[in-house]
């Protein structure tokens, strides 16, 4: 599986790319345990061209890493998320970016950009890049240019 | 020189650090404003993190999306108090929690925004599960004896790295058993893949576990790996296996006994060093005897067996499973039912699950389309189970006349007796105390409504053990 920096390489090369992200209106949905709505994007160098909403049902993770595989995406943003889920989509082969806030509009040009993780992520969750020892983020210790310095999300 | 505190304020704020629940406010923009010590402990928040933060990006509960007790406060003006939620911690773990809310109101009355307060229960749970004795790992969780003799020796299964064998009926938790064995074991972190070797045909099969090479057939126009290659030091369950055909037993044999396999199409053959769980629902060693099962594969997966045992044979975790999946359930689909009645719990318990425990929660789920609070009564369950009285339930009778009132008391007797006497593994002395009557009143009533009971000593021996 391609990590996000790899994603961002190829969307910047005009490939598209796909990414789910479970949403709560215009944010990104507080808890994926307890989210009913994925929200599936396609990007094309990094910029966000088309999306498909889609209803899940809470506690339902086999149905989400069906639907983002039935459309292609190969990554999910979401927000904090338990243990069972997050290694059920580990294991069905999903990238997982966990534990991210904010308005989806700005957490998606982020993805895209390849930028800096800080300010998207909860509080709390300064274990970065350690998987599935069990802590909040693993998207962390990549390249990073520019990227808000952990501003309190609006 | 620094201005102190009025005394007030600073009794306040050593009170509000110093008591064991977390405690934070509010303002009307949903950003918090303070944040105690204990709610630092509970959800590994820093206080200066947590505050001018959002309360859902700190506090991260079940309930912020669709049932936020903070808003229902703020909006009317008044206390709520909620019992059965949870939050995640920064260490992915769901810490159950009880939460009451009430409105920050000033001195002129005016409101300021909330305050919420929350405690812990993850003691209060594990206590709650040692003193039902309880075991849990993973998914599974049972107080059956057959059931924890399994769980109990699970980590010692988990780390010995070797094949192990799952049998069981159909819908008794194969996978579930599968996947804890996984998680116990040092390859947790790598990846766990089943495979349904009943559902797919040979060649098939071997290009999903084995993979292929481009040109190995049509249509095969990239190489492909297979579920080994993906699987690398991870766990491969091999379910159904006792549906493959010979030909593929011979190849998966050699697999297991060389670790390593070849690809479709390949002449190169690839080390292989993930762990093999091997399920069936059908008895192997008569598949053996009628020749439809290799007995050297059968061995070589034979290593460690476990036997998971239906669910007519641990009827004593019925409850905790109706429990747990009416608990889940109430989550996927936002409801509030309680729980199951006496009267629909006697039906459940009177059923002997050919289905196991895949059925029971069919059942549930059935009930939920037609239960949307409070309990589930009888009318709430499938056709099956409702239109029989509790003792035959599960068995098929034609249409029942109208029961006159004497006949439905009778029924009724039966009904709780039957359930009472499994419930107690027919101990008699136990099921009469539970249903609040003498020892020789049962036996009165068992000879009177016509109750058999099955050779099973309940004195002696323990129905489900």
């Amino acid at each position: 599986m391609r990590d996000r920096a790899e994603l961002s390489v190829a969307a910047g090369a005009g490939k598209s790319d796909k990414v789910g992200v479970t949403v709560w209106g215009r944010r990104i949905s507080p808890v994926f345990d307890a989210s009913r709505t994925l929200l599936i994007v396609e990007l094309i160098a990094g910029s966000p061209v088309d999306s498909q909403q889609l209803r899940i049902t809470p506690g339902r993770t086999e149905e989400v890493i069906r639907l983002l595989r039935e459309c292609g995406a190969q990554a999910l943003i979401c927000g904090a998320i338990s243990a069972e889920p997050a290694r059920k989509i580990e294991d069905g082969g999903i990238r997982l970016i966990p534990f991210i806030t904010g308005k989806t509009e700005r957490v998606l040009a982020w993805f895209g950009s390849g930028g800096s993780i800080d300010g998207y992520q909860m509080p709390g969750c300064h274990e970065q890049g350690r998987g599935r020892s069990g802590h909040c983020c693993r998207d962390g210790g990549l390249s990073h240019k520019h990227g808000p310095a952990h501003k309190k999300n609006s | 020189m620094t201005e102190e505190k009025p005394i007030a304020d600073s009794v306040q704020e050593i009170i509000l650090e110093s008591i064991s629940d977390g405690v934070f406010t509010v303002d009307h923009h949903w950003r918090i404003t303070s944040f105690n010590r204990a709610a630092e402990e509970i959800t590994g928040v820093e206080r200066g993190e947590a505050i001018g933060r959002y309360c859902w990006e700190v506090f991260r509960s079940n309930m912020c999306e669709v049932d936020c007790a903070l808003k229902r406060t703020m909006q009317e003006g008044k206390s709520f108090v909620s019992s059965s939620t949870y939050i995640i911690n920064g260490s992915r773990e769901r810490i159950p929690i009880t939460v009451s809310t009430a409105p920050l109101v000033n001195e002129q009355g005016e409101i300021l925004g909330g305050v919420e307060t929350f405690r812990d229960h993850s003691l209060v749970e594990e206590l709650r599960r040692e003193l039902a004795g309880q075991y849990q790992i993973g998914d599974m969780v049972s107080r059956s004896q057959a059931m924890t003799r399994i769980l109990s020796i699970l980590p010692q299964v988990a780390e010995s790295d070797s094949t192990v064998l799952i049998s069981g009926e159909t819908g008794t938790g194969k996978e579930l058993l599968a996947r804890a064995i996984h998680s116990l074991s040092s390859r947790s972190e790598k990846l766990f893949t089943a495979i349904n070797c009943g559902a797919l045909p040979d060649t098939l099969l071997e290009s999903e576990l084995f993979g292929y090479k481009a040109g190995a057939f049509t249509g095969a126009e990239k190489d492909k790996p297979g579920l080994f290659a993906a699987a690398a030091d991870g766990t491969i369950l091999l379910d159904e296996i006792g549906e493959t055909s010979q030909a593929f037993q011979v190849r998966l044999l050699r697999v297991l006994e060389e670790r390593e396999f070849q690809p479709l199409g390949s002449v190169e053959k690839i080390k292989t060093t993930a762990r093999i769980i091997a399920a069936t629902n059908r008895e192997l060693s008569e598949m053996i005897e009628a020749g439809d099962f290799r007995r050297d594969l059968y061995y070589r997966i034979n290593i460690v067996r476990l036997q998971l045992p239906p669910l007519r044979a641990r009827m004593e975790d019925l409850p905790l499973l109706i429990d747990r999946f009416v608990t889940r359930m109430n989550t996927r689909q936002n409801r509030t039912v309680s729980g199951v009645s006496t009267r629909a719990m006697s039906r459940l318990l009177a059923h002997d699950y050919p289905g196991n425990i895949r059925e029971l929660e069919n059942i549930i789920e059935h009930a939920f389309v037609l239960c949307h609070n409070g309990e589930i009564g009888v009318e709430h369950l499938p056709g099956y189970l409702q239109d029989l009285p509790a003792h035959d339930a599960g068995r098929v009778v034609p249409d029942a006349p109208l029961q006159a009132l004497d006949q439905a008391v009778q029924s009724a007797e039966t009904e709780a007796i039957v359930a009472a006497l499994k419930q107690h593994g027919y101990n008699r002395t136990a099921a009469a105390k539970s249903l609040g009557m003498h020892k020789a009143t049962l036996h009165r009533k068992l000879k009177k409504l016509n109750i058999s009971l099955p050779a099973v000593d309940g004195r002696s021996s323990h129905f489900n053990a």
